[in-house]
């Protein structure tokens, strides 16, 4: 921060959104702007100058520098994963970062895809048929029980606002016997439903917290004015309540997704059979006994990873947004 | 009573149990499914740890007696390889080590990337690149620090051979008395992408004018740094500091994918969460005792969990 400032230095303006006012008002605070001028100002300087004026220098240079630097180094572990998953076991134990011989295939990926004690090909299918229901279902319910909890006052709220923080730090391992009993004696262990119903009562917590902090800082004048005007409480609440809540509830669903699809815990308890096995407890199989199958481990690995990681690129911000809200609540 | 109070005490009621109805409709099928499926049994934990247990089926009451039992387990706690410092010491002295070093390294680490990174230019893709771990199976990054750590394949020897350090090459995570540490190692590099994303967060907050004034009135580096930053990022801090604690008692997924459900040769990187799952679910089964060490988790967790509920 000690480096000379450059008024045409596009980091001091950042990617923040350029804000209007230096087309729309013409005064500010009493003070009087002067009209644009008609043309643009013919820049005084060569193109060569513009560039060197734009490439930072001194210590701002280091800085990006050791930046760009860090940030790859934190890419090298999922970097190797990848190229292991693209190269063949014998070149994977020269070291993936040897480029002499470079053969790149994909036997890799198809024989994650046929892996005999667990097949890609079905365990992704698997993943998604638990994950996507019980993401839109914990979004919806988690919703319902918000809205009263931020609105209203009735007796147990105290009592559920305690439960809610506890189950928020509770291990997942401490529901686990209780629910294994529970999915036996019901007929629903090893099933996807099974699985659903134990993801939704579980991401409940968080859930309704979350929402229910986004609720209160919603104002309430919009519900009133609909209420004057005759409109029910769930008439308020499936056009108002719900569609101004819709970013937040994007963030829900997405960091939800994230976490059911990852979650390793739940279906290594609750999934035993080979054909309802879910992607990431397929992963630790694929280690073999003696010498590990990197190519395989690496691209069983890659076909887990990249349906969070698409979802993360395309959504961050409601990723990054639901992140911070989540924990600075 | 006149007739106008009476009426208005009717529309009240009316009124307060339309509203009663709208509670329960709203709440009713959510808390359902949070009741059968949280609360119950964390209940069922917490009253079972009292009991004896046959395979899974509860059996006669025994008061606290799988709770001592659990103390003098070794593969809780080791007392005599704890008072040596020597691995295995036992889930619990582990997952607290666990929590020392890799807290505070995670933590620093975040808020000197998030300086870093504050006013760079496409400080959202480095960022991004940071996060990228924080986003990915956690099992699958318990298979990259096993690929990463590999006596042959893995780019952490090859690195240590590039530098002729030839002798220090070997399957790190096989080592009983350093496995954990190239773990939490691991754990750091994973955890570091969301500290850096709290505390980015936070210092987009800051206003640049004070930091400007601060400068031009000859404030060096760090003491902007200790009176204007630290100031504003202090409670993220505490939010940070106590979420990755939770995350840290919570490991289980890293520790399972490098050294299967046993952690490590001899237990010697295991942690509480996969001690709940042997006792539980491998044989012979102990329902009591991982009834005991979850709730010992729990214990851990809850008072952080409830210091940032009530920070605001």
């Amino acid at each position: 921060m000690t480096d000379t400032h450059n008024p045409d230095d596009p980091t001091d303006a950042g990617n923040e959104p350029r804000s209007d006012a230096d087309s729309e008002p013409k005064t500010d605070g009493g003070r009087v702007y002067h009209e644009p001028p008609e043309t643009a100002p013919i820049s005084d300087r060569s193109p060569v100058e513009r560039v060197r004026a734009a490439v930072p220098s001194g210590p701002r240079a280091l800085r990006y520098a050791i930046a760009i630097g860090v940030a790859l180094l934190w890419l090298v572990p999922l970097v190797g994963l990848f190229m292991a998953s693209v190269r063949p076991l014998d070149q994977i134990i020269q070291g993936w970062w040897n480029f002499e011989t470079l053969t790149v295939t994909f036997e890799n990926y198809a024989r994650a895809w046929t892996f005999q004690s667990g097949p890609m090909r079905q365990a992704m299918w698997n993943t998604a048929i638990v994950t996507i229901p019980s993401v839109l279902a914990v979004t919806l319910l988690g919703t319902m029980v918000a809205y009263p909890f931020a609105r209203f006052d009735f007796p147990v709220k105290k009592w559920l606002f305690f439960l809610l923080i506890v189950v928020m730090a509770a291990p997942p391992e401490l529901v686990a016997m209780g629910n294994y009993n529970t999915l036996r004696t019901t007929g629903l262990f090893d099933t996807y439903m099974g699985l659903i119903l134990v993801h939704i009562g579980w991401g409940m917590g968080w859930v309704v917290m979350f929402l229910r902090n986004f609720l209160l800082g919603l104002p309430e004048e919009l519900e009133e004015a609909a209420r004057i005007d005759g409109a029910s409480r769930y008439q308020i609440f499936k056009s108002i309540v719900l569609p101004y809540s819709a970013p937040a509830l994007v963030s829900v669903a997405v960091i939800q997704f994230t976490w059911v699809w990852n979650s390793f815990f739940f279906p290594l308890v609750f999934m035993r059979s080979r054909e309802n096995q879910l992607a990431p407890q397929v992963l630790p199989l694929m280690k073999g006994r003696l010498q590990i199958d990197w190519g395989l481990v690496a691209a069983g690995s890659v076909l887990t990873m990249i349906v969070p990681i698409v979802l993360f690129v395309t959504l961050q911000r409601y990723y990054k947004q639901g992140m911070v809200a989540a924990v600075a609540d | 009573m006149s007739v106008g109070s009476y009426l208005e005490d009717r529309l009240d009621r009316d009124v307060n149990r339309e509203k009663l109805t709208a509670i329960l409709v709203f709440m009713l099928p959510g808390l359902t499914l949070f009741a059968v499926f949280s609360v119950g049994p964390m209940l069922y934990s917490a009253v079972g740890s009292l009991f004896t247990w046959d395979g899974f089926t509860i059996g006669q009451f025994a008061g606290f007696e799988t709770w001592i039992a659990t103390f003098q387990d070794d593969a809780i706690i080791n007392w005599d390889n704890l008072l040596a410092f020597e691995y295995p010491m036992g889930a619990l002295p582990q997952n607290i080590i666990w929590m020392v070093v890799h807290v505070p390294l995670s933590t620093l680490l975040g808020l000197g990337l998030a300086l870093l990174f504050a006013d760079l230019r496409g400080r959202s893709i480095l960022r991004s690149m940071v996060f990228l771990a924080f986003t990915t199976p956690t099992v699958v990054i318990g298979l990259v620090l096993l690929f990463v750590y590999d006596p042959q394949a893995g780019i952490f020897n090859g690195l240590l051979r590039s530098i002729g350090l030839e002798g220090l090459v070997r399957n790190w995570v096989q080592e009983p008395q350093i496995a954990i540490y190239a773990l939490i190692a691991g754990g750091v590099w994973v955890q570091t992408g969301f500290s850096m994303l709290l505390y980015s967060s936070a210092l987009a907050g800051i206003d640049p004018a004070l930091l400007e004034s601060a400068r031009v009135d000859g404030a060096g580096r760090f003491r902007r740094f200790k009176d204007i930053i630290w100031p504003l990022v202090k409670p993220v801090t505490a939010v940070v500091v106590i979420m990755s604690m939770i995350w840290v008692i919570r490991i289980f997924a890293i520790v399972y994918a490098a050294g299967g459900p046993s952690g490590g040769p001899g237990g010697v990187f295991s942690v509480l969460g996969l001690e709940v799952y042997q006792a539980a679910f491998s044989t012979p089964i102990e329902y009591s005792k991982a009834m005991v060490v979850a709730l010992i988790e729990l214990v851990i967790a809850l008072p952080m969990a409830w210091y940032i509920a009530s920070m605001d």
